[in-house]
């Protein structure tokens, strides 16, 4: 699942540590995210979404697995 | 997290002298249930003292603290390597359990394999959650 959660960030200047602090999760937690190495809950993606006041399918992009 | 330096060293105080009463109790004593219950009243002290240093922290270093502690892929980390550390105990302990049917060992090594077993699998829980860490 891809993601634009750091475009996202650097467009409205958050900081990870703010964003993290904001969605209750450790900065690491956001680094992650960020770079695609784990996929967040879906609490954790609805957290995300009102954060940016933006509808889940424009920040996490399913993309299915080539067989 | 920081860690006040005079509870840390309590603590470490604690830990080593009730150490030291249950390798006594062992060796000298020979009381199991007494040595055992001492360790209980140990780690019981220290979760005490961990509950002191939390509730002395300011507010926001205690939030700090609820945050890494229920971040859910740090719960996902801990829960992926406590898995994979109980499947590994299932062997260890099968081959602890075999030791004792099988061997004829002395009785110290009746206190020494099991506590070997269980360092071992701790072991292997951190290298676990070291290796999730870096992937996830």
């Amino acid at each position: 699942m891809k993601n634009r959660l750091e475009e996202l960030r650097k467009e409205r200047g958050v900081t990870q540590e703010e964003l993290a602090f904001a969605l209750e999760v450790s900065r690491q937690t956001v680094g992650s995210l960020e770079n695609g190495r784990y996929n967040p809950s879906i609490i954790l993606a609805f957290k995300i979404a009102k954060f940016f006041n933006l509808p889940i399918e424009d920040i996490f992009v399913y993309e299915e697995e080539q067989k | 997290m920081k860690i006040n330096t005079k509870i840390a060293l309590l603590y470490v105080v604690i830990a080593t002298s009730f150490t030291a009463v249950i390798i006594w109790g062992i060796y000298f004593d020979n009381n199991t249930i007494g040595t055992i219950s001492s360790g209980i009243f140990g780690a019981a002290l220290g979760s005490l003292i961990r509950c002191y240093c939390y509730k002395n922290k300011p507010e926001e270093e205690r939030k700090a603290y609820d945050i890494e502690k229920n971040d859910e892929r740090n719960l996902m980390i801990k829960y992926k390597s406590k898995s994979k550390a109980y499947d590994f105990a299932i062997i260890a302990f099968t081959i602890v359990w075999a030791c004792f049917i099988y061997l004829d060992l002395p009785k110290i090594y009746h206190y020494i394999i099991p506590i070997a077993a269980l360092i071992i699998t701790e072991i292997y829980r951190v290298c676990w959650k070291v290796e999730l860490e870096g992937k996830m």
